[in-house]
C-alpha cells in the first residue's frame, strides 16, 4: 500500500493536485509558472520515488481538467516518463494520462510522447 | 508563414525608443483593430496573470477552440521575449483582428545573435513544423539538451498558428497569424 497523501501537495493558485490510492493523481486548472519545476516537477518526482517503492503496475495521471500548460510543463511530464525508463530495463510501472478529447494540448503532446515511450506511457481519452 | 528580415540600415537606437511594437506590427498590413496593448519591464513575473488575463478576454470574443490557440500564442511568445529580451527595454504584447485573423504580437529587443537564432527557427518550423516538434519532444525524453523551441513548435504544429518574424536593429517582432 503506497503513502502516497502523505507527500506534501505544492499549493499553486492556479493548480488543483489531489491524490488518491484509487484515482491516482488528478489535475485540474492550469500551469502557466514559467519554472514549475521547483514546485509541480518536485513533486512529480517524490510520487514517482514512493511508487518506485510500491511497484504498482500503473499509475494514473487524470489531466482531463487541466486546461492549460505553457511548455515547461509539458517538460514535466516529459521527464516523469524518462525516470521510468531510466529506471530499469523493464519498466517498474506504466504512468497511465488519463486526457480530454476535446482538449487539443493533450491530445497532440500525449500521443507525441507515447509514440516516443510506448513501454512506460498509456492513454485513455474520455 | 513568413520569417522576414529587414535589410536597411539599422535606425539610431533614440530612433526606435520612440517606435513602439504596434509601429512596427501595422507595417504587415492595414485594417488592424487593436484590442489590447500590455507592456512590461522583462524581470516582470507576470505571465500567469497575464494569461489568465488572455484567456479570460478570448473566451469572451472568440470560440473557445480559438481562444485557445490565441492564449497559447500569446503565453509562449511573451515568455520567449522575457526570457531572451535585453534586460533593459519592454517586452509588449497585443492582440488585433485584421482580415478573419488574429494577430498576437510580442515586440522586444534581444542581441542580435538571439534574433538570428529566432528568425532561424521560425524559418525551421516553417518547413515542416511536426517534424519539429516531434524532435523538441524527442530531445527531452532522449536526455538531450532541451533548447527554447518546444514553445514556438507548439504554436505552429499544435495550434496551426503562422509565425513571422520582423526584425530591425535590436527591435524584434514575432507575430502568431491565428485564424478566428
Amino acid at each position: 500500500m503506497s503513502n502516497l497523501s502523505s507527500i506534501a501537495v505544492p499549493k499553486i493558485d492556479s493548480l488543483t493536485l489531489a491524490v488518491s490510492e484509487a484515482d491516482g493523481l488528478v489535475l485540474t486548472g492550469t500551469i502557466a509558472s514559467r519554472d514549475p519545476n521547483p514546485t509541480i516537477g518536485a513533486y512529480f518526482k517524490k510520487v514517482h520515488e514512493q511508487l518506485l517503492a510500491t511497484k504498482p503496475s500503473k499509475f494514473t495521471v487524470d489531466l482531463t481538467g487541466l486546461t492549460f500548460v505553457n511548455s515547461s510543463a509539458v517538460r514535466l511530464f516529459i521527464d516523469w516518463a524518462m525516470w521510468i525508463g531510466q529506471a530499469g530495463k523493464t519498466p517498474p510501472y506504466k504512468l497511465h494520462f488519463r486526457i480530454a478529447r476535446s482538449i487539443t494540448w493533450q491530445q497532440t503532446n500525449f500521443t507525441a510522447l507515447q509514440s516516443l515511450a510506448p513501454n512506460v506511457i498509456e492513454i485513455e481519452s474520455k | 508563414m513568413s520569417s522576414r528580415v529587414n535589410s536597411d540600415p539599422p535606425p539610431s537606437r533614440a530612433a526606435l525608443s520612440r517606435r513602439s511594437g504596434a509601429d512596427l506590427a501595422n507595417a504587415l498590413g492595414p485594417q488592424r483593430l487593436e484590442l489590447l496593448r500590455v507592456a512590461c519591464s522583462p524581470g516582470s513575473s507576470i505571465t500567469e496573470e497575464l494569461h489568465a488575463f488572455v484567456v479570460a478576454f478570448t473566451k469572451l470574443r472568440y470560440r473557445p477552440a480559438v481562444a485557445d490557440r490565441i492564449a497559447l500564442t500569446a503565453y509562449e511568445l511573451f515568455a520567449n521575449g522575457l526570457s531572451y529580451g535585453s534586460i533593459s527595454s519592454m517586452v509588449a504584447l497585443e492582440l488585433a483582428e485584421e482580415q478573419g485573423f488574429v494577430l498576437v504580437t510580442v515586440t522586444n529587443e534581444a542581441i542580435q545573435a538571439r534574433i538570428k537564432v529566432l528568425v532561424e527557427r521560425c524559418a525551421l518550423l516553417r518547413t515542416d513544423a511536426k517534424s519539429i516538434y516531434m524532435e523538441e519532444i524527442r530531445r527531452n525524453v532522449t536526455g538531450g539538451i532541451p533548447r527554447a523551441m518546444l514553445g514556438l513548435a507548439r504554436i505552429v504544429h499544435e495550434a496551426g498558428v503562422e509565425l513571422s518574424v520582423v526584425a530591425q536593429g535590436s527591435a524584434v517582432t514575432v507575430v502568431g497569424r491565428c485564424k478566428s
